[in-house]
């Protein structure tokens, strides 16, 4: 169907808009050095830590979203849609703020606080803080993303199962999981972009130690004052791995076939 | 071998008051009919442990109440309108999981194998649900409730979706497979076809209440409600007996119905009567040609429906009734809709019986 002139000139200015300052970072990449920049133990290091906590946050979120998912979908009346209001609240929260809420809930003087370092336990600027604000920003994407998909697939399938003899548990890791399993890797994928690129959360609750809570975006913002090559070079890298994980999103593994 | 017993009673999802109560033997199949809403499909999620029943309702398999235990328990598979398959799962991986709820996994294989054997459906083992036709599906469907561990099986309009010879070829293997393994089958309908061929008894609910329960024969020889009537293809009227004159029967249009007294004591028979005649009982001529018939009045064709070599003459008037003739007499008599015919009716195509609300 042809679309009206009017829809084509705000595609354009949108996709101009988005896309103008990437291509700027990517033209000021120094190319050359860009191998030199990726082995350095602050570039690399960094990459390393990040990808390890966004796979445990991320692991940790799942662990926590999709049984709250599971309870959300099954549930009706006013209790449900408050709790579907607060665990929706960190994606609009400035991550600075949940840094600060993860901190005053955590940090020393805090109630769970106090009660974690009688237990030998210290959170605040170790790596545990940098998994702990991840799974804060990430777990939303999780619970929504699979509360959406589980509300628009219904219970039919799980009454079916429910007849033929599977337990509740069993009807949902046999039948309502693989039924939902493009929104589920969607979650998952979606989770994992958020909490790779978590920074502010992450600056507050568990400062820029390198090597222990120097993420890859804070690193980023380190390197800025004094190495802007590798600033640029690890920006770029970021660039292109939510790329990737935004292109794995629309492979027909994770559609279910429909693009 | 074992009898399903429902009985329910009070108010069920979606607001229909329930009041049903019937047995179905092991061999029984028993077809619920109604008009949408009537609560048909309610009935089926209350026996499948799907909805909460309320206090005083009561469902049974071989004596064995179940109105307690949730729907995994009950051994009561449904099988929906829709088959609603996980779609990335082949049919043998469905199959493997429901057989592994109550089989280890060697003995669920195995069972697995039997069931496909019998349905038919082997060649379908490695095919993901959601490449499967309607009809391919439902037969899958009603594979996995086979394969699950039954005491009765329940199948919600199961043929709705399906194109007729699709439908029938699944009707067909239905009836086999249930023939061969002597548990009950309570399944929902809106085609008297399904009902004639496939039943063996008849559900008559209407608002949620059972208005009739009989055998297929019984219910359509004698029907008890206009719905039942309709849907089974016969003519009933409600009529009232006048006790001074035994054969004469008074419809609430006040038109009076001439019917064979046959000797009996018109005082010990029930004043309140259906009255029932197959559309073919109907005879239909033009103009005012006397005949030996007692009944015959003057009614209009509102439409006309073709059957077949059979057309269907919706006539309206003081008994507003289906007049079945054949096509060759609908083109000698010339008639079209709007026509005003003389029909006739033989005293001894009657079928009388008692009015249910009266019960006299």
């Amino acid at each position: 169907m042809p679309t009206p002139v009017s829809s084509r000139i705000g595609a354009t200015a949108a996709v101009v808009f988005l896309v103008v300052p990437l291509v700027a970072l990517l033209m000021r990449v120094p190319w050359l050095r860009v191998p030199e920049i990726l082995v350095d133990p602050a570039v690399s290091g960094a990459l390393g830590l990040s990808l390890r906590t966004a796979v445990v946050s991320t692991m940790i979120a799942a662990l926590l979203g999709v049984p709250c998912a599971w309870w959300l979908a099954a549930r009706t009346g006013p209790l449900r849609e408050a709790v579907r209001v607060v665990v929706s609240v960190p994606l609009v929260l400035p991550p600075v703020v949940a840094g600060v809420a993860l901190l005053y809930a955590l940090g020393r003087g805090s109630f769970l606080g106090d009660v974690l370092s009688h237990a030998g336990v210290s959170i605040a600027y170790t790596t545990s803080a940098v998994v702990l604000a991840q799974t804060f920003v990430a777990l939303p994407f999780i619970i929504t993303t699979v509360d959406a998909a589980l509300t628009a697939h219904g219970h039919r399938g799980e009454e079916v199962a429910a007849t033929l003899g599977f337990t509740p548990r069993r009807a949902f890791f046999l039948i309502t999981l693989p039924t939902i399993r493009p929104a589920l890797l969607t979650a998952l994928a979606l989770g994992f972009a958020r909490a790779l690129g978590e920074f502010g959360a992450t600056l507050t609750v568990a400062g820029a130690i390198a090597g222990r809570t120097q993420t890859l975006p804070v690193a980023i913002n380190a390197l800025l004052g004094y190495d802007i090559d590798a600033a640029l070079t690890a920006a770029a890298l970021m660039l292109v791995i939510a790329c990737l994980i935004l292109g794995l999103l629309r492979t027909p593994a994770l559609t279910g076939g429909v693009r | 071998m074992t009898a399903l017993g429902a009985h329910m009673t009070g108010s069920a999802s979606r607001g229909i008051a329930l009041d049903v109560q019937f047995t179905v033997n092991p061999s029984d199949r028993l077809a619920l009919i109604g008009p949408n809403g009537a609560g048909k499909t309610s009935v089926l999620r209350l026996i499948a442990g799907l909805d909460t029943p309320r206090p005083g309702s009561n469902i049974s398999v071989g004596g064995a109440p179940l109105t307690q235990l949730p729907a995994w328990k009950r051994r009561i598979p449904l099988v929906f309108p829709e088959p609603h398959l996980p779609p990335t799962q082949r049919v043998g991986t469905v199959l493997n999981h429901i057989a592994r709820t109550h089989h280890g996994r060697t003995a669920a294989t195995q069972h697995v194998a039997a069931i496909l054997d019998r349905t038919g459906l082997t060649s379908l083992v490695d095919r993901r649900t959601s490449t499967l036709s309607s009809g391919q599906a439902t037969r899958v469907a009603i594979a996995c409730a086979l394969t699950a561990p039954h005491d009765a099986l329940l199948l919600d309009e199961p043929f709705s979706a399906l194109d007729t010879a699709t439908a029938a070829e699944i009707r067909a293997a239905v009836r086999s497979l249930m023939a061969a393994q002597n548990t009950p089958l309570v399944f929902t309908t809106h085609h008297p076809l399904d009902v004639l061929t496939l039943a063996t008894h008849v559900a008559v609910i209407e608002e949620g209440t059972l208005i009739q329960y009989g055998t297929v024969e019984d219910v359509s020889r004698t029907p008890r409600s206009a719905f039942a009537a309709r849907f089974l293809g016969v003519n009933i009227v409600a009529a009232q007996r006048d006790h001074t004159a035994p054969d004469q029967l008074v419809l609430s249009s006040g038109h009076i119905l001439a019917s064979v007294a046959e000797g009996r004591d018109a005082s010990t028979e029930p004043s309140h009567v259906w009255v029932s005649f197959r559309p073919s009982d109907i005879t239909v001529s033009r103009g005012s040609t006397a005949t030996s018939q007692r009944n015959q009045w003057a009614a209009q064709v509102d439409h006309i429906e073709i059957l077949g070599s059979l057309a269907r003459l919706h006539l309206t008037g003081p008994l507003p009734v289906w007049a079945d003739i054949t096509v060759d007499a609908l083109l000698d008599l010339r008639i079209t809709e709007g026509d005003t015919v003389t029909a006739g009716l033989k005293a001894t195509s009657l079928s009388i019986y008692a009015r249910g609300d009266a019960h006299d």
